[in-house]
């Protein structure tokens, strides 16, 4: 298993993972963008020369008056045979890391379905997010989300 | 001013491109030269689909050759929405040649030429600009642009030196050095690199700067990483790795990777001595093993990255003959797979090191077959699952009779059954734990299938399938195998369901509408005016328009940005997506639908034959994922993806290049336009002039040569029908060659229509008097006598009426009769493209064709009659299919997998309902439509 800095051409190879997971509905354009904006922030785990898992995140730009500048992770996803491994959570150390050496960020935030105990135990238990807020009808479905996030201070150098 | 153009800034703003038309028109009728108006409208007219109009306007601009901002944005946006990026080109540099020191216009001027990959003009450009403005970051466009034209496979072998060497002396004039940006940086050592100058290079990434940068900017690290491995230090890279993975804890697989190289790099590298370098590494090996030993330890079963390492340890010792322990193998997949059986990933993690025989193979197996079916946890569950497939690789053919499989398919569905209880809680997005054992399931009975040719077994693998995706419906692997047996079963409506289910989307698209879209008009129903299939090709495709319209952006964007290690990037991804194989294979098969459904006139023809013609000079890249199908066949038979192609052929390259040659010779016939004329008509950019050497060989001589490799990837029907067209444009051709109006008069006619619809004339044609009047100039020559068509044309009608016969006593598959058919129907609009011409009574009359027109006639009514009698006996098929009867025996041949309750007699029967009439629809409605074909083109 292998982590690297996610690039435009993998891009085919990331939406194999897409397939099986929520219905996001992100445009070309949309990961161009993050690609080109936020290099470094996004990640592809290898394995075989095959991509089992990403993150894709950025840096918030509207920051509200008051607001410190933050990370979001767009979206993260592990292959269903590559779970349980400790992926998700290396994926996402890395692009925290970054965020907060690079962009200076002060925390990262993300949003999560009700629903998805899964993920919500691994931002929770594993990661040390916290629930900020609950956005109702956040997906497309009309599925409420939580609003989570965790603080960066510690990363800072 | 200000007050009369705002309004139309805000029209175009919100898509009312009418209302922004008559604003133009309103300040027009003052100001007539108004250029920036002019361009608002003509931008308007585009995106309304008026492109005559706004041709006309765009070209009054041009002339005027505009300097101001807000006219060459606005052109700029009507020359891409024309295709006219060369015009963009030319716009700007005429701007800038006017205002040579307006920074802005040079910019643009550099821009428009990345946009359309023209980096020698840039590279010159940005030079310029550097010794103008002494902006160091146009050095480094310059720098880039070298690179790039260095790169680009137009340019010239000796060439592409003289380029980077021109790039490293730009480089060393710089007066900052590259370490203050990364990206620059990055640029640097990949020129060198280019040139072969690895020891420059290493004393970059080596230096103390080099060192931060690298270790601050992953593109730059991976970069060092190649730097050493083409240096040869491979022994140094594998130190350096041990201590990232024991100080840093860095897990990463590459760090492993290079530990191993390291170990057997003396044996890697062509040593002179081979037995010295043997002893060397077999004195390193343990020592690697010891290391390896302790990650694992410390790492226990967190981390897979130690475990697999002994692996591949113990597979490359015994590569190079210097195993020492004969069971070191054995334990260490029994180790792993008690350490990780529970592990979803654990067969594939093992597959690269179970291909064992004999003794270890016995022993390897005794280990797997412990592992009973009852289970009472997720892992437990995925415990047996491995197991089942680890053992499955390893089957012998003696163990794979029919009898055998039938006894595993049913076991894997029961263990299935009992797995589903473990998921029962789950959400309903969430998929089930237990769903690799249908797969397993329905791949055992497709691997029955493929030995006896009996297709109940298919009926039990979708049945079942369909149970489970009921209870796992994000499943796309359940999916994709149910689009793959539902197309063998003839079921394409079922097929097409699932593939939406799916939810592809963007570039998706592209990697896997082939599920779908290979030889989809086998499938479609166009003939009758369903346009399901048809539309699914051109939702599909809309990817490559978002690619053309928007990657190029972000190229110039990343320029803009200076992000030069990602421009190489957005490149390679927007050629990829640009000339794949897959978009052409599905407009290939458009166009085959789309003669079924539309009139068959000049509009069709020119178009195809232009759009075609285009095609046939692109190099391809395939895009298309078949890795995705899950295969867990044993490893002495073929893939599930193989077994379950479309009667075994997978169209590639070669496929695609004989349809287009087929095609392009049709239309070519067909059509009034030559090169000239052609020229004169299109809009838009030509696509650059391709590198292959096979493209400068003249078009027709291409078109008829004929190439075993290509015919290799057709179908023997196809094949066939290869020979038939071939046959038939051999012998049309010196009539329509000779019956062909003058350019002259095609270009008349064109003029004509363009001025009935936009009251303006064509631009830059002139006619010739003469042409104008007369359509049927006189000829010098006399025309060629008609001779006998070729017997291979009616014959082929014959073949493939007996073909179908054959199909209907025997065991065909049903996608297979609509494969026969369907190429029938298409012989017969393929006649009927190539003698359209001949239908007109005056050209028989000018050009005494009389005899001509007589065979045609018998051949039209021959095949018609054809047509229509496989068409009443595929109507007749599809009533067969539709009947109480037909869903008992799928019901009947499915006893093996009908449980008593969940998985029963009522869901299995609703299965084959829906089979069955799916097979109706198709074959009912394939057979009504041949009828009509032949109506309308009586």
């Amino acid at each position: 298993m292998n982590i690297r800095l996610a690039r435009v051409d993998d891009l085919m190879g990331m939406q194999a993972c897409n397939l099986q997971n929520l219905p996001e509905n992100y445009t070309l354009k949309y990961y161009l963008y993050h690609a080109l904006t936020w290099p470094q922030l996004s990640y592809v785990a290898e394995e075989d020369g095959k991509i089992v898992g990403y993150i894709l995140a950025k840096m918030e730009e509207d920051v509200s008056e008051g607001d410190e500048p933050h990370g979001h992770v767009t979206s993260i996803s592990v292959l269903r045979s590559y779970r349980r491994l400790g992926l998700a959570k290396r994926l996402m150390i890395q692009s925290q890391e970054a965020m907060a050496t690079v962009y200076k960020a002060a925390y990262v935030s993300l949003h999560v379905r009700k629903s998805n105990r899964a993920a919500l135990g691994l931002y929770r238990d594993t990661l040390g997010f916290t629930v900020k807020d609950i956005e109702k009808g956040y997906y497309a479905d009309g599925e409420d989300a939580y609003a989570m996030r965790l603080s960066l201070k510690h990363l800072a150098r | 001013m200000d007050r009369q153009i705002r309004p139309i800034y805000e029209a175009l703003d919100t898509g009312s491109n009418k209302s922004a038309i008559l604003a133009c028109n309103k300040v027009l009728k003052k100001q007539p030269n108004n250029n920036l108006v002019k361009s608002l409208k003509a931008l308007a007219l585009v995106r309304s689909q008026k492109v005559e109009e706004a041709l006309l306007l765009c070209d009054e601009v041009l002339a005027a050759k505009p300097v101001d901002d807000p006219t060459l944005t606005a052109m700029m946006h009507v020359l891409r929405g024309l295709g006219r990026h060369m015009d963009m080109v030319t716009m700007y540099e005429d701007a800038y040649k006017q205002q040579p020191g307006n920074e802005e216009l040079g910019t643009q001027t550099f821009f428009a030429n990345v946009r359309i990959g023209n980096w020698k003009a840039a590279q010159q450009i940005a030079t310029k600009m550097h010794k103008q403005f002494q902006d160091d970051h146009y050095l480094y466009w310059s720098v880039m642009s070298a690179l790039l034209q260095a790169h680009d496979p137009t340019t010239p072998e000796a060439l592409r030196t003289v380029l980077l060497k021109l790039a490293h002396r730009l480089l060393s004039s710089s007066a900052t050095p590259s370490f203050y940006n990364a990206d620059r940086f990055h640029l640097h050592v990949t020129v060198l690199r280019e040139l072969g100058l690895y020891d420059e290079a290493y004393e970059m990434v080596e230096s103390e700067t080099g060192k931060i940068v690298c270790s601050g900017n992953l593109a730059c690290d991976e970069l060092r990483r190649e730097i050493w491995k083409l240096k040869g230090l491979a022994k140094e890279a594998g130190e350096r790795a041990e201590k990232r993975i024991v100080e840093a804890k860095d897990r990463n697989w590459l760090e492993f990777l290079a530990v191993l190289d390291g170990t057997f790099a003396d044996l890697t590298s062509d040593p002179s001595d081979v037995e010295a370098a043997k002893a060397a590494v077999a004195e390193r090996i343990p020592k690697t093993r010891e290391f390896f030993g302790k990650v694992v330890e410390e790492d226990g079963v967190k981390d897979r990255s130690g475990h697999l390492a002994l692996l591949e340890l113990e597979k490359r010792s015994r590569h190079h003959g210097l195993a020492t322990d004969s069971t070191a193998l054995n334990s260490l997949l029994e180790s792993y797979f008690q350490s990780f059986g529970g592990k979803a990933c654990c067969y594939e993690d093992l597959k690269p090191y179970i291909a064992l025989e004999g003794d270890e193979l016995a022993q390897w197996t005794a280990v797997l077959e412990k592992q009973t079916a009852t289970f009472t946890s997720v892992p437990d569950l995925w415990r047996y699952i491995n197991a089942q497939k680890l053992l499955r690789y390893n089957l012998p053919a003696s163990a794979l009779t029919p009898e055998a499989e039938s006894q595993r398919a049913v076991q894997y569905l029961d263990a299935y059954l009992e797995g589903l209880k473990l998921g029962k809680d789950l959400p309903s997005y969430d998929l089930q734990p237990a769903d690799d054992l249908a797969i397993l399931s329905a791949q055992a009975f497709v691997n029955i299938w493929q030995q006896t040719k009996d297709e109940s077994f298919l009926y039990n693998a979708a049945a079942l399938l369909e149970y489970a995706i009921a209870r796992s419906k994000m499943s796309y692997q359940i999916r994709l195998h149910l689009v793959r047996i539902y197309r063998l079963l003839g079921a394409p409506s079922l097929a097409l369901e699932h593939y939406r289910s799916i939810n592809v989307k963007q570039v998706q698209n592209d990697t896997l509408s082939h599920f779908v879209l290979s030889r989809a008009s086998t499938f479609s129903l166009s003939s009758i005016g369903d346009l399901t299939y048809t539309t699914e090709c051109l939702e599909s495709s809309r990817i490559y328009l978002s690619n053309s319209e928007e990657t190029a952006e972000f190229i110039v964007r990343a320029f803009g940005g200076e992000k030069y290690s990602q421009i190489p990037d957005f490149i390679v991804f927007e050629d990829r997506l640009d000339n794949s194989l897959q978009r052409d294979l599905v407009k290939m098969e458009h166009v085959r639908m789309r003669i079924a459904h539309e009139p068959i006139n000049s509009e069709l023809v020119d178009m195809e034959l232009i759009e075609l013609k285009f095609i046939f000079d692109r190099v391809h890249h395939d895009n298309r994922d078949f890795d995705i199908l899950a295969n867990y066949q044993p490893r002495g038979v073929a893939t599930f993806n193989q077994q379950t192609e479309f009667l075994e052929k997978t169209p590639g390259l070669g496929w695609l290049w004989v349809f287009l040659k087929i095609y392009i010779k049709a239309f070519q016939l067909a059509s009034d336009l030559d090169d000239t004329v052609e020229d004169k008509l299109l809009i838009g950019d030509r696509p650059k002039p391709s590198y292959d050497p096979e493209t400068k060989i003249p078009l027709n001589e291409r078109l008829a040569t004929k190439k075993q490799e290509e015919i290799d990837e057709l179908t023997p029907d196809e094949a066939l029908f290869y020979e038939y067209a071939s046959a038939l444009s051999q012998w049309l051709a010196p009539y329509h060659d000779y019956a062909r109006p003058p350019p002259s008069a095609v270009l008349a006619e064109a003029a004509k229509i363009t001025e009935q619809k936009t009251g303006h004339t064509l631009r830059g044609v002139e006619i010739p008097p003469e042409a104008a009047t007369n359509g049927h100039a006189k000829k010098d020559e006399e025309p060629p006598a008609v001779v006998e068509p070729p017997a291979t044309i009616s014959q082929y009608f014959d073949d493939m009426s007996k073909r179908l016969k054959e199909l209907l006593e025997g065991k065909g598959l049903p996608h297979e009769l609509l494969h026969v058919v369907t190429l029938t129907q298409e012989a017969f609009l393929l006649f009927v493209i190539e003698t359209t011409r001949f239908k007109t009574p005056s050209v028989i009359k000018v050009n005494k064709f009389g005899a001509l027109a007589q065979h045609i006639k018998e051949i039209r009514a021959k095949a018609s009659g054809i047509l229509s009698e496989i068409s009443g006996a595929l109507v007749s098929y599809a009533e067969r299919e539709a009947t109480a009867e037909r869903r008992k025996e799928v019901l009947e041949a499915c006893k093996p997998i009908i449980h008593e309750s969940g998985l029963d007699h009522d869901f299995v029967l609703n299965v084959a309902k829906k089979i069955t009439d799916a097979r109706k629809q198709i074959a009912d409605g394939v057979g009504k439509g041949m009828v009509r074909v032949t109506k309308t083109h009586a």
